[in-house]
């Protein structure tokens, strides 16, 4: 395929790697994210599905003024951030986990486990189910989620999210989420032993 | 290590050998490889003449490289002062003659000028090279490669590069053993700075059997060196999975220790995903997930949803205040009859006759003449029954039943029953 028809494959949805071989090419691969990037588009490999589309360019103008029925709102993102956490962070972040102290390293691929929309829902109990229900049919439709057996797995435009970056700003937030829940845990012990009899004698204690 | 310099005008060390001795040899010397260094010792002993004199070498090692740099090659005494100003100029004169003692410089007499000899030329190139304080290890397998490289230059015997092919073998050898030392040792620091240059020193190994591929084939008939060749290749496997583990398990526990071990379950997210807020969230990945840009087929499933949202939200409205309409004006130049004193003498007509339901006299017609007559009534009972004047010939007895209609726009009406007063005569309307 000459580079105009693979733009216009790409553009027209997800092709297979074993597709296009002529983007192993590093002369026809240029052409074809100089020819994608003329008309706003970035070139967008699938590691995990092995194929390529195309994507908006990132810093385009903002979603809200655009009619677009693809565009996605701040709230579609919390969700596909929901996702990607259950989906892509959790996995990661446990497989990095020594198994066993004697092995040098664990080289597994991370083992996706597939989500139910209700646990989506229930992540992000500031959105009604019916808004939970409509982002993720929208997140479908874009192929960042596909649906097997009724549960939800990353789809091929998953692999566009800068992980290292995510993964840096997941981590502090579950640092602070975990610091909060040991501070909130300490005090309710504290608080306890206070109420307890005789343990206000050790609260004064440890005023003191 | 590197030998210590000689103090100047000091003895030489006891343990050096004296010039006229030479060492028993067990072979006959074609068996050895003193003819193959004998080829190389005129250019060798242009070192000997540069270095090997005590405190003057570094001098003469200088004034070789600023002759190579000039860009005449004839150089008549007074070029070659002023190449050289910060020596005076007898000492110059002095250290080209000793320069020339040691075949380094050649001179013409005729033009009464020196240049360089050819010899003197990679003489001064190598010194220029080796002008370091020391040899950097990361680096020994890339100098090693360009030693190879410059004895294929200068045309120097295949066996020159064999050799420093075995010597680089060597080394990798010495890193595995140094690598397995530290890991049993649990050192974590020197075993992470050890694999990386053992990793480097791979990445140089590969490189050099990939530029010297050409010299090497021409072994290719050697059992000999096909085992070393074997012996490289088994030690760039070994060396480098090796190394890669260590760096990889190093750089892994640092990370651990980085992120404070931060273990993660998914009851763990799902707390912290529903205490931050959706930008919060959405911020996670809105610097990165762009929609692509293929139109897919349109999802029914949330299009019905979605339909469904928004009429819920559209039954749950309040209903809309009633259109304005205009309000009927009576004239007032015409007075009607009272309507309570017509209520009350209908009443009284409808009672002569027998018992009966206040309903059967209110609803009739529209709901609005309905509503009007039962306020003439409630209106007529006020001001001429018993709570009035007590002139009204009708007694209305309120039920606690309701009684069905379910005509002229009325549905239910409390039952009322009215009834002629025992005793009394009909009153006089007027």
């Amino acid at each position: 395929m000459t580079p105009v028809e693979i733009c216009r494959a790409l553009l027209a949805g997800v092709v297979s790697a074993e597709r296009l071989p002529e983007l192993g090419d590093d002369e026809v691969r240029q052409e074809v994210q100089y020819r994608l990037s003329q008309a706003g588009c970035d070139l967008v490999y699938s590691r995990h599905f092995d194929s390529w589309t195309a994507s908006f360019t990132r810093g385009a103008p903002e979603a809200t003024v655009i009619d677009s029925p693809t565009a996605l709102d701040s709230l579609d993102l919390a969700v596909l951030a929901v996702c990607w956490l259950h989906l892509r962070f959790l996995p990661a972040e446990n497989s990095r986990l020594p198994v066993d102290d004697d092995a040098l390293f664990a080289a597994e691929e991370p083992l996706e486990i597939p989500l139910e929309e209700s646990e989506v829902a229930g992540s992000i109990p500031a959105l009604s189910r019916t808004r939970v229900t409509i982002s993720v049919g929208k997140l479908k439709r874009a192929r960042f989620l596909l649906q097997r057996e009724g549960k939800l797995s990353a789809g091929p435009m998953m692999d566009t999210i800068d992980e290292v970056r995510a993964t840096e700003q997941a981590r502090r937030l579950m640092l602070r989420h975990q610091r909060l829940a040991r501070l909130q845990r300490q005090g309710e012990e504290q608080s306890a032993q206070a109420t307890a009899p005789g343990g206000t004698d050790g609260a004064a204690d440890a005023a003191d | 290590m590197a030998e210590e310099p000689g103090e100047p005008g000091k003895e030489p060390r006891a343990d050096r050998l004296p010039e006229g001795w030479a060492p028993v040899l067990t072979v006959p010397e074609q068996f050895t490889p003193l003819p193959l260094v004998e080829q190389a010792l005129p250019i060798v002993a242009m070192f000997a003449g540069l270095v090997g004199h005590g405190r003057l070498a570094r001098y003469r090692v200088a004034m070789l490289r600023e002759l190579a740099v000039l860009p005449r090659a004839r150089l008549p005494i007074r070029a070659i002062h002023d190449s050289v100003p910060w020596m005076e100029q007898s000492s110059a004169t002095r250290l080209v003659r000793d320069l020339r003692g040691a075949g380094l410089l050649a001179y013409d007499s005729r033009a009464e000028t020196y240049q360089l000899t050819r010899e003197a030329r990679v003489v001064a190139a190598v010194c220029g090279a080796l002008t370091t304080a020391r040899v950097d290890y990361t680096r020994i397998i890339k100098i090693l490669a360009a030693t190879m490289r410059l004895a294929d230059a200068m045309n120097a015997p295949a066996q020159v590069a064999y050799a420093t092919f075995l010597s680089a073998i060597a080394i990798l050898e010495f890193d595995y053993d140094e690598l397995r030392r530290l890991l049993d040792d649990y050192s974590d620091e020197s075993l992470l700075e050890a694999a990386r240059m053992a990793e480097s020193h791979v990445e140089d190994m590969r490189s050099l059997l990939d530029e010297q591929a050409d010299m090497f084939a021409r072994f290719h008939g050697d059992a000999q060196f096909l085992e070393h060749d074997q012996r490289a290749h088994h030690m760039i496997a070994s060396l480098g999975r090796l190394a890669a583990e260590v760096i990889s398990s190093l750089s892994m526990r640092a990370g651990m220790r980085m992120r404070g071990t931060l273990r993660v379950t998914r009851e763990d997210l799902r707390g912290m995903t529903a205490q931050s807020d959706t930008d919060t969230l959405a911020a996670l990945v809105s610097g990165s997930a762009q929609a692509p840009v293929f139109m897919p087929t349109p999802d029914t499933v949330a299009a019905f949803t979605a339909l469904d949202g928004y009429l819920s939200r559209e039954r749950r409205r309040p209903l809309p205040p009633p259109e304005p309409t205009d309000l009927r004006l009576d004239p007032t130049d015409a007075p009607e009859a009272d309507p309570a004193d017509s209520a009350a003498r209908a009443l009284e007509e409808l009672v002569a006759a027998g018992d009966i339901g206040l309903h059967e006299w209110v609803v009739c017609g529209t709901w609005e003449g309905a509503v009007g007559r039962m306020i003439d009534a409630v209106e007529a009972w006020s001001r001429y029954g018993p709570g009035g004047d007590n002139s009204m010939l009708v007694e209305l007895d309120a039920k606690r039943d309701l009684c069905h209609i379910g005509q002229r726009e009325v549905g239910w009406f409390s039952l009322t029953m009215l009834r002629k007063p025992a005793g009394r005569s009909p009153r006089d309307a007027g």
